[in-house]
């Protein structure tokens, strides 16, 4: 039941800190089963700061504390693992983690069909649709059952259609899962549609500018007044 | 060069070939090591593949095989050559010496058809080895 904690976060790129700062003192909560999203300007430190939570960068000053070790990490170009077929891009984790053959296959299955991946498990991913890349994006960060799940603008470069249907999947896969789940996106929309809270980074250094409540009822109507409402209050501060 | 060294043609031939043959599959890795993709890097980490025997294994060398393979084909062309000419040089027998010995002689029909033959054994070595193995690992690159 950890939540996790960023304190007083800085990270600059170069050799000292008259250097690029790209982070600068960021520090926020998240409880565990929570939504957030993070946005922020492009070039802002978005990735940066989710990079460094993931543990694949490292950070000058600061205080991260309550996660996990395994974590699901989805990317917005997929990432996947060009000479693996489907199967054992989804498999890669529990293989890593040192599983048997038929508890990754048994794993492996279950999450195909979760992620509508029926047929194309022998597929390679250059043989895929973005969308369906993605779902295997996601599957692969699924199948090891990671307490938190990051996402780093996992729609951005999918078609609209495409985007809004994952978009559906992934909250449906938080309201079975409560997962905790951090994403970065750059839609004020997506952020009011799926998220608990959502944090705004300013333009340049990446500070905190604003965080916003959402606490819109479930489901949500992207339609509503309310919706149109918070939508506007993200934008504004962005 | 052969008179400069004085050492036995074998030697210098597998130098001289080596040398060739080299070059390209040092540019190539570099080159695969510039443009690595950071996302899979990440990836890999992420998912458990992080250091040591395990991220060699499971990450490194199936993602460089292809620029390792590109690479094989550029020097495999280049050692031809190479070979083709380091034995005129050291005048021994294989198919470039033949060949040399045979435009020394002004055998030209029988140069001709030496060459022909030397242009087919390589087509076909392309065919046979080097084309299907391109083709396995475009289809494991992404785009
Ligand atoms: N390894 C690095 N070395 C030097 N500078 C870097 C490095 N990684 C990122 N930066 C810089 O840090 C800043 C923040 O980058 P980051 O990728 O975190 O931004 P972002 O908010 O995710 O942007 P985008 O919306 O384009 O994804 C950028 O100015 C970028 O150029
Ligand atoms: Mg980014």
């Amino acid at each position: 039941m950890t939540n996790i904690e960023v304190k007083n976060l800085v990270k600059y790129f170069g050799q000292d800190e008259n250097e690029v700062f790209t982070v600068d003192d960021v520090s926020f909560k998240v409880a565990q089963g929570e939504f957030i999203c993070i946005m922020g300007p492009s070039g802002g430190g978005k990735s940066t700061i989710l990079r460094i939570i993931a543990g694949l960068e490292k950070y000058d000053n600061g205080k991260i504390t309550g996660m996990p070790k395994e974590k699901g990490f989805v990317f917005q170009n997929f990432a996947l693992f060009p000479w693996m077929s489907v199967k054992d891009n989804i498999g890669f984790g529990l293989k890593m983690m040192g599983l048997s053959k038929e508890q990754i296959d048994q794993r492996v299955e279950e999450l195909i069909k979760k992620m509508g991946l029926e047929g194309f498990e022998k597929a390679h991913p250059k043989e895929l649709s973005g969308g369906m890349r993605q779902r295997v994006g996601i599957a692969r960060a699924l199948a090891i059952n990671p307490e938190v799940l990051m996402l780093d603008e996992p729609f951005s470069s999918l078609d609209e259609i495409i985007a809004l249907r994952l978009r559906e999947e992934l909250l449906k896969i938080w309201e079975e899962t409560h997962k905790t789940v951090i994403m970065v996106t750059h839609s004020a929309e997506e952020a009011a549609f799926l998220a608990d809270k959502v944090i705004i980074l300013s333009k340049r250094l990446a500070r905190i500018v604003g965080i916003v409540e959402n606490s819109l009822a479930r489901p949500r109507n992207v339609r509503s007044k309310q919706f149109f409402r918070l939508v506007d209050k993200i934008s504004d501060l962005l | 060069m052969v008179i400069i060294l004085g050492a036995n043609s074998l030697s210098i031939i597998t130098t001289i070939v080596f040398a060739t043959m080299i070059w390209p599959m040092i540019f190539s890795l570099v080159g695969a090591i510039k443009t690595e993709k950071l996302d899979l890097a990440d990836a890999a980490t992420i998912y458990g593949a992080k250091k040591g025997f395990k991220r060699l294994i499971n990450y490194r060398l199936p993602s460089f095989l292809p620029a390792f393979l590109s690479g094989s084909i550029v020097a495999w062309g280049l050692g031809w050559d190479a070979i083709f000419g380091a034995e005129i040089i050291a005048r021994v027998n294989g198919i470039g010496g033949y060949l040399g010995q045979l435009s020394y002689a002004g055998k030209a029909a029988l140069l001709f058809l030496g060459i022909i033959i030397y242009l087919i054994l390589i087509f076909v070595l392309n065919q046979l080895i080097w084309l299907p193995l391109l083709r396995l690992t475009t289809r494991y690159q992404n785009d």
